[in-house]
């Protein structure tokens, strides 16, 4: 039977055998001394009758001998129960009337009490002490389930032995170990995927800094066609474009390859926001933007001072590529026990209602055509990093009033990992 | 990975002249790790639509799946469990017990369940959440807002599939109510939860990756389509 094959349930199985075995000999042994006690206590009763008829009638000694010994008929026992029911010695008689028989039953109880009390509470015992150890095995391995499911991913559950727990031990091991690989191979494919996006933009690079060469030296002939120079204007754009596509696209390749560990240490976010900002100067004083930043002291958080500038920068320039000329741009940030939030805020353009739910998707383009420069990268890589951080962003748009995305980074989290550091 | 599935759910209320279409013929899925909100006027069937998928109400017709299982098809005694285990609920009045301290309140749904509760996971659970120093206090001595955070971290406790709040912010002032949604966005995100979570203001429709708007009894998903 393949439930022996578990040790534990063989063990309690052979275990209450034994019990019942035992029981049943008990029972047998119970019996006989049973009927030893019976025969000395009709014995007894036998000598006290004998005794007191010899004391009245001493010439009846011989009589009474023979009435003991003698076989008696079925007459006998008749006249014998007329003459003593008369006296009330009959069935209905009460236990407690008859001393032996009396002695006889509460001696039989107290057997009787032992002999079902005892086997059960042994029987209840092994049986609890089983369940116990069978549970306290499963409980160990919804705990190691769940630590497993937590990302501990090296965690086994104790699989050596027989038995089906044992055996289901070993099966969650092989998806444990399954999933893990599967982990693996996506992580390789990621990482796959960025070397070949970085072999494609090194080999793109060198015909794009050509072709923008190229377009460079045509300007300089300074040709006097306005389409000419209408062109080469576009080609620079796309170009740099293009170039700048590159260089975004690897990054998020990196971010999602899962190899970039953060570099964080404590870093005053105002000078972050400050050093993204300075990059669009030229730019939005070009296009006669107006800027302004708003803070309320300085907030220090634990961060990757490169990316979280990458961030930062993306969301600006997403700003500044979305307004147009006289419109402003806000960046505050502001700092709560719980939470941090920069946001940044724009009166430009809007996003419509149908692609507001879409823009954090790579390539995104928006369903209504303009002619930006976007390269629909930039919110993805600006998410991936706040995500990267324990945060997240979210935005607010009024089509055609303006824009308002919000960075949130938990306080709390890093607060407790400064704590741990300490 | 789809969470949740509905198909063709439907619910009316009354009959004949007082018949109340509640919800029409909704249909949609949900994948893991989503923050969905649904917004939309009082009466227009948002709580209708949360109750169906907690199996809270039964519907006039269609079905619910949630993590593939058909949830109608349960029995009353197995369906609760199966709430008690795949659902987390935060409501408007937090719903706390006042007897029991944060800590207590956390730990109600494994309890409940004879789980031992898994003390790292809960006591990170509480920092993430800002409530570290007021494990031991009782419900009576928090906020609005710290109350509705216990409420959140009692909902994730039992990392359910899916957790359904309805108007989590409704008793809190503005302030507060910021707090409160982005702390369960990110707690959301952290422990790569599913949310859906109605609300009344359309600026928190911002922090979903999916929005829902309920009128009349119809579901369509803002900017979406792709259902």
């Amino acid at each position: 039977m393949s439930i022996f094959v578990n040790k534990r349930a063989k063990g309690l199985i052979i275990f209450l055998g034994l019990v019942l075995l035992l029981e049943a000999a008990l029972i047998q042994i119970i019996a006989y001394a049973n009927a030893v006690w019976f025969k000395n206590l009709m014995i007894e009763h036998d000598y006290e009758i004998a005794g007191y008829l010899s004391h009245r009638h001493p010439e009846l000694a011989y009589e009474i001998q023979e009435a003991f010994a003698a076989d008696k008929t079925l007459e006998q026992l008749k006249t014998g129960k007329a003459l003593l029911e008369q006296s009330g010695y009959k069935d209905s008689i009460g236990l407690y009337l008859m001393p032996q028989v009396n002695r006889f039953y509460r001696g039989n109880m107290l057997i009787g009490i032992a002999l079902s009390i005892l086997p059960s509470l042994v029987v209840l015992l092994a049986t609890y002490r089983y369940l116990k150890g069978h549970y306290e095995d499963i409980d160990r391995y919804s705990t190691g389930i769940m630590g497993i499911m937590d990302g501990k991913i090296p965690i086994r559950l104790e699989d050596k032995g027989e038995g089906s727990l044992a055996k289901l031990a070993a099966s969650v091991n092989m998806v444990t170990a399954s999933l893990h690989a599967h982990v693996e191979r996506e992580k390789q494919n990621r990482i796959f995927l960025k070397d070949v996006l970085t072999n494609v933009s090194h080999q793109l690079k060198t015909p794009l800094s050509a072709l923008a060469m190229y377009a460079e030296i045509m300007r300089g002939e300074e040709p006097e066609s306005e389409v000419i120079n209408e062109f080469l204007d576009k080609s620079e754009n796309e170009l740099k474009r293009m170039q700048n596509l590159i260089v975004n696209l690897l990054k998020l390749a990196k971010l999602d390859a899962g190899i970039i560990e953060l570099n964080k240490s404590n870093h005053v976010l105002n000078d972050i926001i400050e050093r993204a900002v300075e990059s669009f100067e030229t730019r939005m004083s070009r296009e006669r933007k107006t800027f302004e930043v708003n803070a309320k002291g300085e907030v220090i958080y634990p961060c990757d001072r490169e990316w979280m500038l990458e961030a930062l920068g993306n969301l600006i320039k997403n700003a500044v590529e979305h307004t147009t000329e006289g419109d402003s741009i806000g960046v505050s940030i502001e700092e709560t026990p719980l939470l941090i939030r920069i946001t940044v805020e724009d009166n430009g353009e809007g996003i419509h209602p149908d692609d507001i739910n879409h823009i954090f998707k790579r390539f995104y383009r928006s369903k209504f055509p303009q002619d930006k420069q976007g390269t629909g990268v930039g919110l993805t890589l600006a998410k991936t990093i706040i995500e990267m951080h324990g945060g997240f962003i979210s935005v607010e748009s009024i089509w055609g009033k303006g824009t308002k995305f919000t960075i949130h980074l938990p306080n709390l989290q890093n607060r407790k990992a400064e704590f741990m550091l300490e | 990975m789809e969470i949740l599935r509905t198909e063709n759910l439907s619910k009316t209320y009354g009959k004949g002249q007082t018949r109340v279409e509640a919800l029409k013929d909704v249909s949609f899925s949900v994948s893991k790790g989503e923050f969905v909100s649904i917004v939309g006027p009082s009466g227009s069937g948002k709580t209708t639509l949360l109750n169906l998928i907690g199996a809270l109400d039964t519907p006039s017709s269609g079905k619910v799946f949630l993590d593939g299982r058909d949830v109608f098809t349960m029995d009353e005694e197995a369906l609760a469990v199966f709430r008690r285990r795949n659902i987390g609920f935060v409501f408007q009045a937090y719903n706390l017990v006042p007897e029991l301290n944060v800590e207590e309140n956390i730990f109600l749904p494994l309890l409940l369940d004879y789980k031992k509760p898994d003390k790292e996971y809960t006591d990170e659970l509480l920092h993430t959440l800002g409530l570290s120093d007021r494990k031991y206090h009782l419900p009576g001595q928090l906020s609005g807002g710290q109350q509705q955070r216990v409420a959140i971290a009692r909902a994730l406790v039992n990392r359910p599939a899916i957790i359904l709040a309805d108007e989590p912010t409704g008793n809190l002032d503005s302030k507060n109510s910021r707090d409160v949604i982005d702390l369960m966005r990110l707690s959301v995100d952290r422990y790569k939860q599913t949310l859906i979570m109605i609300t009344h203001n359309e600026n928190y429709a911002a922090f979903a990756d999916r929005v829902f708007r309920v009128e009349d009894g119809v579901v369509t998903e803002l900017g979406g389509g792709s259902w």
